[in-house]
């Protein structure tokens, strides 16, 4: 309940905040604030850094990223950081199953519906259908990083599509699309198939 | 990372599955590879079976372990116009029994043009805990005992709903074995019961259940009850009345018109047996609201059904008797500019004369005003090339198309020329026409054009038409799409037939009856596709007691992978590929 008033509160103070920080030209904090006490987002958008933390890829490489970002998208990160496991001066959360590419989309998508959240549906729709406009194997490397970090919006995002990979197109075509080289039916199996629904292939 | 040629997981595709629920596409996913055929088996909840004879109870349920709905259809559809002889077939106990073993946790039971016994019913009653929707379209085979056992019995029942069953009505008593606890309902459809039901019971029924939302009575409920039905259901959305007729009182009329106006929510509504026209201002106070208006039973005349009608703009559907004739089917297309669909039915249809002013002209003045009409029901006496080709140029966006010139092989009555044309304009400028019934006096031109633009076409009625073979050919090889295929008393034989026995392999069924099929051919098409069972119809004898050349009775073609069926009557014979003849 009280969080639910907090949120109503800030949102109905951040246009105005928005403007009189650009007004002092210092960068506004995007998005609507859910886990955090009002002081500290006053005291946030007044100037203090932005809090970042470090993510790391199955390849070792870093990404540093804002906390809120990611607090925000992913439950897994959002539990490490509520319950202190990650100490900002040090840690960096190792993702061994999330290859850079990857790590680096997930980023993106996470980063952009944080700052941009306010836009319209149909801007953030096009932007979605930009995004997830990769070949299946990056679709399912997708799907595995979202699903790992527990990203809801993403991993609905990604069922979605590949519903759509599938739905009402002809079986030729969603072989293709999923890469199926072997589909496992006999000669005669798929002989009979073809004969009895020849609209569907 | 090494990365293999990935897959999705199982979860995964299982998940993204969930999501498609159409049986043309889950049909298409089990068809794209063994893994997927594997999870989508797994995972489907809900099937449907366009003729129970296509498969097995066996069969079904080794495929699809974790069922939670079931649709069946049974009799060919030609069965309502009394083709197929009593005992024909289609018998739900085999499958209920099975079901009920296979699936503890099944909810829904759809069946058409099904024999099912109160034992059925029974078994349902008892097997399913969850049971919540039991539709019995055009059944029969039940009594009220049956309907007893259910109510009793299915606790967590929402839909009971016996649409055109034929129920031997042995008690209305039946209602009360609802137990008091019950509120549940949903939806409730006894408009074809015979007898009165316990009228108590119903209100208390009626009034228990919160979320009804489907209420069709059947003739014996009185028009007086109505309005207590109603004030009890006030959330009711679709509502058949009963008899629409009283002692013309005022108070009665009041109450009426008051008790309808309360249901702010009401859409459709259907019933008026018998009505009093007077009676009918008494539904005016809902007029703007409905969506659907079934008056098939409403034997009033035009100026009656134009006031009604002319007050319902936002009618989609329109379901109505000849009555209305031209005069009315105009202030229809004037007043009601979302129809979607119309059907007429004839109020005489055996009279040698016409006794009512309907003719083409209401038709295609519904074409010309209501731009979004998909699906037409049209039985009239009369019809020209130029009504045909003027409703095909108005409305392209016909998807059902049916028409009964009650007459069999009228002609053009303005040119006394086939009506080929006509019905060949309507395939080619409907070109998302999936289904369409011909009549009239047809060649085999018709089904030329049939041939060549019917590429949507799934279902096909043929009465009375063509010349020769040729039309037949037409059709199996030129409608891409065709599923059903029913044909009665037209010249088309053998080598058509044999000529097109692969399409039979994609289609549902094929009906011929009364045309120039002979016993020898059938024999042939059932040894060369063992995919397909072949069964001949004769109640004069077998038939391999007259010569091979004699056509056949009736034939009904249809593909199936559950081998002949063992539940045939005494005049039904399987062409199956032994050569010997097999009697069942």
């Amino acid at each position: 309940m009280e969080l639910l008033c907090i949120r109503q509160w800030i949102s109905g103070l951040l246009p105005t905040v928005k403007k009189w920080l650009s007004a002092w030209c210092i960068k506004p904090v995007g998005g609507a604030l859910v886990r955090q006490e009002p002081e500290y987002i006053l005291l946030a958008l007044m100037g203090s850094p932005l809090k970042k933390i470090m993510l790391c890829s199955s390849e070792k490489e870093i990404f540093s990223v804002e906390e809120q970002v990611m607090v925000q998208h992913s439950v897994i990160i959002n539990n490490m950081i509520e319950d202190g496991s990650y100490n900002h001066e040090e840690s960096k959360i190792p993702l061994d199953c999330v290859d850079s590419k990857t790590l680096k989309k997930v980023i993106d998508y996470c980063t952009h519906h944080t700052h941009h959240h306010n836009d319209n549906q149909e801007d953030l729709e096009a932007w979605d259908a930009q995004f997830l406009n990769v070949d299946s194997n990056g679709l399912y490397d997708l799907l595995m990083a979202a699903n790992y970090l527990e990203i809801r919006n993403l991993l609905d995002l990604i069922y979605g599509t590949i519903k759509n990979m599938i739905k009402g197109k002809k079986i030729d075509e969603i072989r293709r699309i999923f890469n199926i080289k072997d589909h496992g039916f006999t000669p005669e199996e798929e002989e009979q198939n073809r004969k009895e629904y020849p609209h569907f292939y | 990372m090494k990365k293999a040629a990935y897959s999705f997981p199982e979860e995964v595709l299982e998940h993204v599955f969930s999501f498609i629920v159409s049986d043309k596409d889950r049909s298409s996913i089990s068809l794209v590879c063994k893994s997927w055929y594997e999870i989508e088996r797994w995972c489907r909840r809900k099937v449907f079976v366009g003729n129970c004879y296509a498969v097995s109870p066996p069969i079904l349920i080794k495929r699809f372990p974790e069922l939670r709905s079931v649709t069946l259809k049974g009799k060919p559809h030609f069965a309502d116009f009394n083709l197929v002889p009593e005992g024909w077939g289609g018998f739900a106990c085999p499958w209920i029994r099975a079901m009920a073993g296979a699936y503890p946790w099944l909810e829904e039971i759809r069946l058409k043009r099904m024999v099912v016994s109160d034992e059925s019913l029974e078994i349902i009653a008892k097997s399913f805990r969850n049971f919540k929707v039991l539709v019995l379209s055009s059944c029969e085979g039940f009594t009220t005992e049956g309907l007893a056992a259910i109510a009793a019995n299915c606790r967590n029942l929402r839909e009971l709903d016996l649409r055109e069953s034929e129920v031997e009505d042995l008690s209305g008593r039946w209602l009360s074995d609802f137990p008091d606890s019950y509120t549940s309902l949903e939806s409730l459809n006894i408009s074809c019961l015979g007898n009165e039901v316990n009228l108590l019971a119903l209100e208390r029924l009626v009034s228990r259940c919160p979320n009804l939302k489907t209420l069709r009575l059947n003739r014996a409920v009185p028009l007086d009850r109505l309005p207590n039905l109603l004030r009890g259901a006030p959330q009711l959305a679709e509502l058949g009345t009963g008899a629409y007729t009283s002692e013309m009182r005022p108070d009665v009329f009041s109450n009426l018109a008051e008790a309808f106006a309360g249901c702010k929510q009401l859409k459709t509504l259907s019933g008026f047996w018998d009505v009093l026209p007077s009676y009918l201002p008494a539904v005016y106070p809902i007029c703007s609201q409905l969506i659907s208006l079934n008056l098939s039973y409403a034997t009033v005349q035009s100026p009656d059904l134009i006031k009604l009608v002319s007050r319902c703009e936002k009618l989609q559907k329109l379901w109505v008797l000849d009555y209305i004739e031209d005069d009315g089917l105009e202030v229809l297309a004037a007043s009601c500019k979302d129809l979607r669909e119309l059907r007429v039915f004839p109020s005489d249809p055996f009279g040698l004369e016409p006794n009512v002013a309907l003719t083409e002209q209401g038709l295609v003045s519904v074409s010309e005003g209501c731009p979004k009409l998909q699906s037409v029901l049209y039985f009239c006496r009369q019809m020209s090339n130029a009504a045909l080709n003027t409703i095909a140029r108005n409305r392209p966006n016909l998807t059902r198309f049916r028409l009964c010139i009650i007459e069999p092989r009228s002609p053009d009555y303005l040119t006394l020329q086939p009506l080929d044309d006509g019905f060949g304009a309507i395939v080619e400028h409907c070109k998302d026409l999936r289904r369409l019934s011909l009549s009239g006096l047809l060649t085999d031109r018709v089904f030329g054009y049939i041939g060549t633009y019917g590429k949507k076409l799934e279902m096909l009625s043929v009465a009375f038409a063509g010349d020769s073979d040729l039309g037949l050919h037409h059709v199996l090889s030129g409608c891409d799409n065709l599923r059903k295929l029913e044909i009665r008393d037209c010249p088309f034989g053998d080598k058509a037939l044999l000529a097109n026995a692969a399409k039979l392999e994609t289609m549902r069924s094929l009906w011929m009856s009364s045309c120039s099929v002979s016993f020898g051919a059938c024999k042939v098409l059932g040894q060369k596709m063992p995919r397909l069972n072949v069964e001949v119809m004769d109640e004069s004898g077998p038939p391999d007691s007259r010569p091979e050349s004699s056509p056949v009775e009736k034939l009904y073609v249809y593909r199936t992978v559950a081998g002949p069926r063992l539940d045939m009557p005494g005049f039904v014979w399987t062409m199956d590929d032994n050569s010997a003849l097999r009697i069942s």
